[in-house]
């Protein structure tokens, strides 16, 4: 045994470890990576790491959901004779039932035309969606709540269709059959494609598609980062023609639940009402300071629209909301303008400006002519793959920008006067 | 499934008001590496939401949120332990002579605490997630046991084998401290 190996002088040593370890300075979190984890569970349809988590699921589910609803799987101009005969099956096929597995969760996919709902495993979730009524409706029964996505959301999905597509005109290959776990064998094929949150952030993947024997159409399917990669995505359990009645995708919302974004919105602002809504980083926004407290908010805004769990007043007829989480407790520490949030799913743009001009939809260009070149990127701060962010934190300012235009606002109050 | 922009609605408000708590936790227990704790302290929150869907809310978020960037941040102290593992020369001497004590308190402090990430890298994973939340984060016991899903006694237990294991541990890879004395 050695000198140090004796009890006392163990707990010694470990605790001179923890005392290390409690002692050691923890920088600030980064504002950049704050506000980019803010819009990845915020924003599911942008989530800033491909494939993990609830968003890719969401994303999946929705662009799925979106794309199932013509039963166009496999729609390609070149597909390989093997895709081919799939696409054909498939789209002679008029209903759809599948499992979609992804690394952390589950949930059951069906379509009936333009019709489809996906519901999670213990069905406390779930989406509902009509392509041609340009519903998007997602309830969530735990909280009774039940939340209507805007049209538009789907910008945002990842779209497996067009993945698909891509597939169809891969070259195939044979693979190792699947053995369901009741013993029945299916015929294995895999081509290769691109496929990722968005368009604009593809990732080569191999994607691995199981029919019935006698059968060409898809009973399993995976997404993998490569052919021997872990499985991003499974859809398993795949059946069509299924018999479906119109229950299945009824979207009345249960009584009693919370409805959020079908709400009526103020008339939007007038120009003169406008004027008076300037943007001033480190600042505030028109009358309304950093640092304020609810009251002195509603004294300059009025009562908010909607009010979330305490903090969030939200005023989604400007596009703006105040986040009562500052230095000092319940006071103005955050403004969001044109928030994407649960009860901002149906706003009006924030109709204002900056004090130097730059409003929603104004170019990289002309931010950068504003306020100079923003901070550049960090290393330690994940991209967003979708969202470029201009981030000055001298002025506690950040612009968040889609197709070069800025869609999204985020000011902070100073951390030191 | 989904984790709809709704599901959650303050969950916006979650990165600024234990932001600061969770990056605490990824930076003590993986060090400062800029990459990996930003990584991780994404993943706590996404997977925050993710819990929340699958259970009824819970009292402390706080305490959760620990619990996952502990989790998290030990997954990537063992991945890290295991790249090293297969990168470092095969002769142990000539580690240990590569980490010889400096003469800086600021190098001795940062040796211990790697020493204690390698020694949580080498014990079990509730082991350590108990540890870190009790010794290093100061919650009590009963706090552990609520974000890890389990009893009092159940952490008292892990904790107690987390303690032997690390200082088994630490007296064993970490001969240099004895020089250090």
């Amino acid at each position: 045994m050695s000198d140090v190996d004796i009890p006392s002088e163990r707990d010694e040593l470990l605790d001179q470890a923890i005392l290390a370890m409690q002692a050691m300075p923890v920088p600030e979190v980064p504002v950049e990576l704050l506000e980019s984890t803010e819009l990845a569970i915020t924003r599911p349809t942008i989530n800033s790491r491909p494939i993990s988590g609830s968003v890719m699921r969401f994303a999946l589910a929705a662009s799925i959901l979106l794309g199932l609803g013509s039963i166009f799987w496999f729609m390609s101009s070149q597909p390989t004779p093997a895709f081919a005969a799939m696409l054909k099956e498939v789209e002679a096929a008029k209903t759809f039932r599948g499992k979609i597995v992804t690394d952390n969760d589950s949930g059951t996919l069906t379509v009936s035309g333009s019709r489809s709902r996906f519901v999670s495993p213990d069905g406390k979730s779930e989406v509902l969606s009509d392509s041609s009524q340009g519903v998007l409706l997602q309830i969530d029964h735990r909280h009774k709540m039940a939340y209507h996505l805007p049209p538009n959301s789907s910008i945002f999905m990842l779209d497996v269709v067009g993945v698909l597509r891509k597939l169809a005109s891969s070259a195939s290959r044979p693979i190792e059959d699947y053995v369901s776990p009741e013993g029945a064998r299916y015929v294995g094929m895999a081509g290769q494609s691109k496929w990722g949150p968005d368009p604009r952030n593809e990732m080569a993947v191999d994607i691995q598609v199981w029919t019935k024997p006698g059968s060409l159409l898809p009973a399993r399917m995976t997404i993998r980062g490569g052919p021997d990669q872990d499985e991003i995505l499974l859809v398993d359990e795949m059946e069509f023609d299924i018999p479906l009645d119109d229950t299945t995708f009824d979207l009345t919302i249960p009584e009693g639940y919370r409805v959020v974004g079908n709400q009526e919105l103020k008339t939007p602002a007038t120009a003169e009402e406008a004027s008076r809504l300037v943007l001033k980083p480190g600042r505030g926004v028109g009358a309304v300071k950093f640092g304020m407290s609810r009251e002195e908010i509603i004294a300059v805004m009025g009562e908010p629209e909607i009010v979330m769990h305490g903090i969030y007043l939200s005023y989604p007829s400007v596009g703006l909301q105040f986040i009562l989480a500052g230095r000092k407790p319940n006071r103005l520490g955050n403004i969001i303008v044109n928030p994407s949030d649960a009860a901002n799913l149906k706003r009006h743009d924030f109709p204002g400006q900056t004090e130097k001009g730059i409003k929603i939809g104004s170019t990289r260009e002309e931010v950068i002519d504003a306020y100079g070149e923003p901070d550049p990127p960090r290393d330690d701060v994940p991209r967003h793959p979708v969202i470029q962010m201009l981030h000055y934190s001298s002025l506690y300012v950040t612009f968040n920008l889609l197709d070069g235009k800025v869609v999204q606002i985020f000011m902070n109050e100073p951390t030191e006067d | 499934m989904n984790d709809s922009p709704s599901s959650f609605p303050n969950k916006s408000s979650l990165p600024h008001l234990h932001g600061q708590a969770v990056w605490g936790v990824i930076v003590r227990v993986l060090g400062t590496n800029g990459h990996d704790a930003a990584d991780c302290f994404q993943q706590t929150f996404l997977e925050f939401i993710a819990c929340q869907q699958k259970t009824a809310p819970v009292r402390s978020p706080e305490a959760l949120l620990k619990k996952i960037a502990t989790a998290r941040a030990i997954d990537m102290v063992r991945k890290q332990a295991r790249e090293r593992k297969r990168t470092e020369p095969a002769d142990p001497d000539a580690v240990v002579s590569q980490r010889l004590p400096r003469p800086e308190s600021f190098a001795e402090a940062e040796e211990l605490r790697e020493d204690l990430r390698l020694a949580l890298a080498a014990i079990k994973k509730d082991q350590a997630t108990a540890f870190v939340l009790t010794a290093i984060e100061n919650m009590t016991t009963e706090e552990a046991a609520t974000s890890m899903g389990i009893t009092v006694n159940h952490v008292r237990v892990l904790l107690h084998r987390a303690r032997n294991a690390m200082q088994h541990h630490l007296a064993s890879h970490a001969p240099q401290r004895r020089v250090l004395k």
